[in-house]
């Protein structure tokens, strides 16, 4: 490792600690942080609530990091495409009387198919062009997925009541069934995809291509399929995620955005194109975004600020990202 | 021959939306055009879109009745997607371009602040049935009036309730826009007035979904009661997350949520027990007001369900303006400005007589989910039963 | 010429052409690089020579002319298509995963018809082969340039290809290197292959190489075994003469 490396990791492992504990520091200031053991199970339960958070928020960034890693293409449209999850698992339970997770079964190949389709009608034209010619053709297929949504469910938000119980983890620590459930199918979800990638043949061909496109083409992997077993991947990871939000929190057809915004957070501090990368940066991002609302006052409205503060002074201090190499 | 079907139908389409739009612009005599934009899509669409059906049903009937002195009554509804800037926009364009002879007010209160500015520039009047926010009517604005309660007075019932069943220590939370803070603002009020202490106060952005850590907090600081300034969406959240997290509070109260048909249907019996805000109830019988059964009546025949209080608001204040436009004799907007300043009228929605800044005295309600239906609880004059506070803990229920 | 399918002839090649802009790079170029045979192709810098291997690969799209192969026409193919068939080649410029260590390099040349435990015995005999055994783990970003090369090469070798294109193998490498790489290119043409070797090493080309193909200006001005190429005068104009004036 580069000396100019290590110390770039030094200090990002400083920040860390800084940004991690100015949350409690201006607790302390506000009286808002205590010492007692009620004060501690808040503060657990929090933390908990934000790992498992973080789970699946990870697995929306997998899919934008895998489409961008792959064919350079930033998808505009990522958090539209959980919110069709989200709709189509809505339909499902309504509608079909399925369960949200059983409606996975079909609902998965169905997306990886819409994905394949997306690849051949849409981006196939924008590979290799210019990164905001492809920004501006997704953020268009997002507007589009909006007003499409907006005419057939209207805007009225919708919830699933699923697994509204509550599982006591720990004497202290409560957390909903809903959310267990929902990091428990994004981890394995997101685990099952990395061991795809790892070991089986077409991950590593995918893994080749997105290391280098051409270098893979001269290996004998043909690119174009790929590129659309890669979309397919990406689209059914968003509705996956659609899937675990709609069992979760209510949604209308524009929630989308703060998804779509998230994933983007989060692939930028993880890493763009790097996996485990996405998956710590969710887990980082969702635990410090809860730590800032518990301690700091009106820390609410805060938490954005400190989400897109921690993405600004990882890449100052590592323009790749938490698990980026410096580009060459 | 299909392809030639195909060709004439598109002309015809064409030669018919032409020719409506030039009506628009060279519209006969016996017509006046009223024009809004309200959010049809977006965050407001949902109460937003229940004041659109009483403004439909409103300009049947008020044609049916032969119209406004006479003319025939068209209304011109744009969507402005819940959006401040796209609302200015479109009311600079309906009063400019499309040069409508009365105005409908747009939905919520920060919209219609900005909005206020627009009508005031051209001496448009209208009367305001989205907002709540008394800030609106505190800037010598004299083309706005409003017919609702103001938000200072929506948590008013729920603070009060709070006091008689002891409560000590509540946390006020809200949506950080307009009408929210204001609400906030007013309970604090309340609570001080009551000799009730606030120990948390706070605001989160208008898309927060995960409120875990905010309730954490609320609990932290020893909340007995939470008092939240919320919608629809922010509303089902916190009390779905309340129940995630075993997290109890002796009163939940909601400014908008809970007031909206589908609250309790989505929400099921996690609605229980939570109080929220009406301005006004379909219930004739309790609150007696002139012509509210047959409203109540053709509103349910056309949309398969009873008006809510932002339905009645919209039917209230366009019934309001019919008498204003009686009164005056003319759409002249001086006439018609004066006519608004002086009514005294008791319509479906309950009295109008405003203030010298165009402000309503109207009382709201304060209700309660009990098995799936909102029953009145405060204040003791209308209520239709007693509250069931404090609410039982998630695990007893 | 002879007929398409003489056999005699791995790749036959026929009025080929491909222009970047208004350059020609390859203008009406014919050649028929014999089968089993270590075949070199030479030409000043510009003659049109690697723009041959990428038409050949389908890295770029001939204009026009046909690229014949077991009777099959390989103008416009994809490359992974020409690579499933048997050709593969190297770079000029080495074309490795620099992110990938030298072994998983080797393994994702993932059009192979056979079971990962095959392809990792192959990989691994490949690996010792080139003589890069003790630097299987290590990333090929890592790797000396002729290390590079000798990796390229390995796995240029992963499908046992039929035809095997090196463009410019001995740029970089050391000699003890390089001797290596020459005995394992004579080693695969012993076992039947067919070697075109792109190289700028007169010495390389003239010791190594059965017949020589010479392009100038994007065609062909001379073929024939090294010690008529070498006293070819439309080479020596080619190489000197004009380039002087």
């Amino acid at each position: 490792m580069e000396k100019s490396d290590v110390r770039s990791l030094y200090l990002l492992a400083a920040f860390l600690v800084c940004a991690y504990s100015l949350p409690f520091l201006i607790g302390i200031q506000f009286g808002t942080v205590r010492a007692d053991e009620q004060w501690f199970a808040y503060l657990a339960t929090v933390v908990f609530a934000g790992i498992l958070q973080g789970g699946v928020y990870a697995m929306f960034a997998v899919g934008l990091t895998l489409i961008f890693g792959v064919m350079r293409i930033i998808n505009a449209a990522h958090g539209e495409m959980v919110m069709m999850g989200a709709y189509l698992t809505w339909v499902a339970f309504f509608y079909l009387g399925v369960d949200p997770l059983l409606a996975l079964v079909f609902t998965l190949p169905i997306a990886f198919l819409l994905g394949v389709a997306l690849q051949k009608v849409l981006l196939n034209a924008v590979v290799g062009q210019p990164e905001l010619t492809a920004l501006l053709v997704t953020f268009g297929l997002g507007l589009t997925m909006i007003y499409v949504a907006e005419l057939i469910f209207t805007t009225d938000f919708r919830t699933i009541p699923y697994a509204p119980q509550t599982v006591q983890v720990t004497r202290t620590i409560a957390v909903g069934q809903n959310k267990l459930i929902s990091f428990v199918m994004a981890v394995s979800i997101s685990a099952a995809v990395y061991l795809f990638l790892k070991f089986s043949r077409l991950g590593k061909a995918i893994r080749a291509t997105a290391l280098n496109a051409e270098v893979a083409m001269v290996c004998g992997i043909n690119v174009q399929r790929i590129y659309l077993v890669t979309t397919g991947i990406a689209v059914a990871l968003a509705v996956a995620g659609g899937a675990l939000v709609s069992i979760q929190f209510g949604f209308n057809p524009e929630t989308g955005v703060v998804y779509t915004l998230q994933a983007f957070a989060i692939v930028i501090l993880g890493g763009r194109g790097h996996y485990v990368g996405a998956l710590i940066g969710g887990l980082m991002l969702a635990v410090l975004e809860n730590l800032v609302s518990l301690m700091i006052p009106n820390g609410t409205a805060a938490v954005e600020l400190a989400a897109y503060g921690l993405m600004i002074f990882v890449l100052l201090i590592r323009p790749g990202g938490l698990m980026g190499v410096k580009e060459a | 021959m299909r392809a030639h079907r195909a060709c004439l139908a598109i002309i015809v389409a064409i030669l018919v939306l032409g020719a409506g739009s030039a009506a628009a612009k060279h519209r006969p005599n016996n017509e006046v055009v009223m024009g809004g934009a309200i959010s049809q899509t977006g965050q407001y669409a949902e109460p937003a879109g229940r004041q659109v059906n009483s403004i439909k049903l409103w300009v049947d009937e008020v044609n049916a009745r032969g119209g406004l002195l006479g003319h025939k009554v068209v209304a011109r509804l744009l969507d402005d997607k819940s959006d401040t800037q796209t609302a200015i926009k479109l009311y600079e364009k309906l009063i400019t371009e499309d040069k409508v002879d009365l105005l409908l007010a747009p939905y919520s209160s920060g919209i219609t602040e900005a909005v206020a500015n627009v009508n005031e520039r051209y001496k448009m009047p209208f009367v305001a049935y989205g907002a709540a926010s008394s800030p609106i009517w505190e800037k010598n604005r004299k083309y706005i009036f409003n017919i609702v309660a103001v938000a200072e007075d929506y948590q008013k019932g729920a603070v009060h309730l709070a006091k008689q069943i002891g409560v000590k220590t509540i946390a006020i939370i809200g949506q950080d826009s307009l009408f929210p803070r204001q609400a906030g603002k007013g309970a604090k009020e309340w609570a001080k007035k009551l000799g009730i202490n606030v120990v948390l106060e706070e605001n989160y952005p208008p898309k927060q979904t995960d409120f875990t850590a905010l309730l954490q907090k609320i609990k932290a600081a020893g909340a007995e009661g939470l008092i939240s300034n919320s919608y629809f969406a922010d509303a089902a959240a916190q009390l779905r997350q309340m129940r995630e997290l075993n997290v109890n509070f002796k009163l939940y109260s909601s400014t908008v949520g809970p007031g909206l048909p589908n609250f309790p249907e989505q929400l099921g019996n996690t609605a229980e027990y939570v109080l929220g805000f009406s301005q006004w109830e379909p219930l004739p019988q309790i609150l007696k007001h002139p012509g509210m059964k047959e409203y109540i009546e053709a509103y349910e025949k056309r949309f398969n369900e009873k008006p809510n209080y932002h339905a009645g608001g919209a039917y209230g204040s366009l019934l309001v303006t019919e008498a204003a436009i009686k009164k005056a004799g003319s759409f002249d907007n001086e006439k018609l400005r004066e006519a608004l300043a002086t009514l005294d009228i008791t319509t479906t929605f309950g009295r109008y007589k405003v203030d010298a800044k165009g402000m309503n005295s109207h009382e709201g309600l304060t209700f309660q989910i009990l098995r799936g239906q909102r029953k009145v609880v405060w204040p003791d004059k209308f209520a239709e039963t007693k509250a069931e506070l404090p609410m039982p803990e998630w695990s007893k229920r | 010429m002879g007929p398409v399918t003489a056999a005699d002839i791995a790749l036959d090649i026929r009025d080929l052409r491909k222009a970047f802009g208004g350059v020609r790079a390859v203008d009406g170029c014919t050649l028929a690089f014999p089968r089993g045979k270590i075949s070199g192709l030479i030409g000043p810098n510009g003659s049109g020579k690697t723009t041959t291997f990428n038409l050949l690969t389908g890295v770029a799209m001939p204009d026009s002319g046909q690229i014949f192969y077991k009777g099959e026409d390989l103008a416009g193919m994809k490359p992974y298509q020409v690579f499933r068939r048997g050709i593969t080649r190297t770079f000029q410029v080495t074309r490795v995963f620099r992110e990938m260590t030298v072994l998983e390099n080797m393994l994702c040349v993932t059009a192979l018809n056979v079971s990962e435990r095959v392809a990792r015995a192959r990989a691994y005999e490949l690996i010792d082969f080139v003589s890069l055994t003790r630097l299987r783990g290590e990333y090929a970003g890592r790797l000396s340039y002729g290390q590079q090369k000798l990796l390229e090469f390995a796995r240029a070798l992963m499908t046992d290809p039929e035809v095997i294109l090196l463009d410019e193998p001995a740029a970089g490498v050391n000699r003890t290197l390089l001797q290596d790489l020459l005995a394992h290119i004579h080693g695969l043409q012993e076992r039947g292959k067919t070697i075109v070797i792109v190289e700028h090493d007169m010495n390389v080309i003239m010791n190594h190489c059965a017949r020589i193909f010479v392009m100038d200006y994007g065609v062909k001005i001379a073929e024939g075994p090294p010690a008529e190429i070498q006293k070819d005068e439309r080479v020596i104009e080619a190489y000197f003469g004009r380039r002087r004036g």
